[in-house]
């Protein structure tokens, strides 16, 4: 009988618990026990330094959907997400097939081009800031060529595309870098008989490089798309979300209701309504990494 | 019929070379995006007050001082270094030891419920910060946690080991199992071939993974806006960010933090670059 038990439960199931604990420790006790309670909160009365957790049902849910605010900044996380995630896809692809060619110096210049990605957020950031301030390096350029100066950071049309054009800086060498590992583990030999049968460039990379990568730039772009939809540190920095809301996003959104106005439950809240987007993504991406994984046993 | 030939490779050579022309002057913009603003922020840091906020703005600097790093350090800016150094040392080394014995049992070991922990551990690697933040803050709270470097060490190993186990996981698969059970055959305990053959083997993925959790506890920049408060407490991103609280920027101490703080980080990558790369890319098994 107790043999049986311990050949269900496997042949080092002793060991592998005891080896498993501490794991399960910061995934049960950090991640999944707090997560829980954040649910909890967006259905109570809560707020930082008031001992209090009324139950209310979904009034945090309906007071927030009727904020015009609210949906207005869910639209500009929508444009943010998308653009960003497409524009760093576009010169992260570029870049990767530039780099898949033979030159001198190649090693040299995929190093540089990776650089943005290893810089801490908050310093990139601020340096962009500093560049494009209203009397900033990038506005002295324009001034010097006779284009009149532009408020990059303070003009209510401008400031989410600046977000976003500093976002695409910023993540574009994680494009870059994994799909150009997808491009040269596709065999040369394949572009060599299509080159034969007189295919042209680009019908090469649209019939033979793109959909060899599809795996990758799939992993690539939903991976991208949840980080940057959960990012906040550039919208924070650049803008502060303003002027009037015109590049807040979701996560800062809840930040500023949450720790700087105090109400816990109503950041709590705006950050719940996203997480369909991102149990979305977060299925299909542990499906295709355990494909992958699986692959190469 | 030669003509043609000659004519034909004629055009042949000139497209190529325009090829080749299009391809550099692609990448050397790529190269001038990535790199001005990494010169602006050393070139500012490295200029006098006066001459940063002058009208006409020089490419080049007239003048090279280190006043910038003076002011800054008088502030608490070596403190802020020191927290997080702290923050960052014991975050990659609490997640190296748990990532370690973690990715052995889900690799290694056969017991039940593997497979499961393995998908939990991927689906808190991509679980974002946004759903996290706000309960995790109410939650210290509670436990004293908030303004303390051990709960900014417990909210950055959040992210840092379902990571590293996951990268781990990959390297254990990629080496082979045979060595490990040949000792095993010879009467070692699995502790003794953990200690002498597996994890020497994995010394590489081991430099990789306390590269990278040093480095995104380093550069983690919302949980210290969140949990810090104290001045032996705040790592360099909150400090940093403390200085630009209201309105006036000061642009050339911000430069000067933002060179320093950058600095770690970018040697490690550059020192590192090979293996930080292939632990990069998602199919890094394939290394």
């Amino acid at each position: 009988m107790q043999k049986k038990f311990v050949k269900w439960l496997g042949r080092d199931y002793k060991l592998g618990y005891l080896f498993l604990i501490p794991l399960l420790l910061v995934i049960f006790g950090l991640v999944f026990y707090p997560f829980l309670t954040g649910i909890l909160y967006t259905f109570q009365d809560r707020s930082i330094g008031v001992i209090k957790d009324t139950f209310v049902g979904f009034q945090n849910y309906i007071d927030i959907f009727n904020r015009s605010t609210y949906w207005l900044v869910l639209k500009n996380t929508v444009i943010f997400t998308s653009v960003a995630v497409f524009v760093k896809l576009v010169i992260g692809m570029i870049s990767a097939l530039l780099l898949n060619r033979e030159f001198r110096g190649r090693n040299y210049v995929r190093a540089i081009l990776f650089i943005p990605w290893t810089l801490p957020v908050l310093t990139a950031t601020l340096t962009w800031k500093w560049i494009l301030d209203d009397s900033g390096l990038l506005n002295y350029i324009l001034y010097r060529i006779g284009i009149t100066p532009i408020s990059f950071l303070s003009d209510p049309n401008n400031v989410l595309w600046t977000v976003i054009a500093v976002a695409i800086w910023q993540g574009t060498p994680f494009y870059m870098i994994n799909i150009l590992a997808g491009l040269q583990s596709i065999p040369r030999e394949i572009y060599e008989a299509a080159r034969i049968d007189g295919a042209s460039a680009i019908r090469q990379f649209w019939h033979i490089t793109l959909p060899l990568l599809r795996t990758v730039i799939l992993m690539v772009v939903f991976l991208s798309a949840i980080w940057t939809a959960n990012s906040m540190e550039f919208a924070f920095i650049l803008t502060g979300g303003g002027p009037a809301y015109k590049s807040m996003l979701i996560n800062l959104y809840a930040f500023e209701e949450a720790i700087n106005l105090g109400k816990l439950s109503t950041g709590a809240t705006i950050a719940v309504t996203i997480m369909p987007f991102f149990m979305i993504l977060a299925y299909y991406l542990t499906k295709m990494m355990f494909k992958q994984s699986d692959e190469v046993e | 019929m030669t003509g043609n030939i000659s004519k034909n490779r004629k055009k042949e050579a000139l497209l190529k070379r325009l090829e080749m022309i299009g391809v550099a002057v692609t990448l050397g913009i790529l190269i001038l995006w990535v790199l001005i603003p990494i010169y602006w922020m050393v070139v500012t840091s490295l200029k006098p007050t006066k001459e940063i906020y002058a009208f006409d703005i020089h490419i080049f600097p007239q003048e090279v001082t280190t006043t910038q790093y003076k002011k800054l350090f008088d502030k608490n800016f070596l403190l802020y270094l020191r927290n997080s150094l702290i923050i960052a040392s014991s975050t990659a080394f609490l997640s190296l030891m748990i990532s370690s014995l973690a990715s052995y049992a889900l690799t290694r070991l056969r017991f039940v419920g593997q497979h499961l922990f393995s998908r939990i551990t991927i689906l808190v690697y991509l679980f974002p910060s946004s759903l996290l933040f706000i309960p995790l803050f109410g939650f210290f709270s509670g436990l004293n946690l908030v303004d303390s470097k051990v709960g900014m060490v417990l909210a950055h190993l959040t992210f840092t080991v379902p990571y590293s186990t996951w990268m781990l996981m990959a390297y254990f698969r990629s080496i082979p199992a045979s060595l490990e059970e040949a000792a095993l055959v010879d009467g070692a305990t699995r502790l003794v071939a953990l200690r002498k053959i597996v994890f020497p083997l994995a010394a590489p993925a081991i430099v990789v993974t306390i590269i990278y959790s040093f480095t995104l506890s380093w550069n983690e920049f919302l949980y210290a806006l969140v949990f810090t408060k104290s001045e032996h407490v705040k790592p360099f991103t909150a400090g940093l960010t403390g200085l630009i609280m209201g309105d006036v920027f000061e642009w050339g101490q911000l430069m000067a933090g933002s060179v320093i703080g950058s600095l770690p980080v970018i040697l490690l990558y550059l020192a590192m670059q090979k293996y930080v790369v292939s632990g990069l890319t998602l199919g890094s098994v394939k290394e």
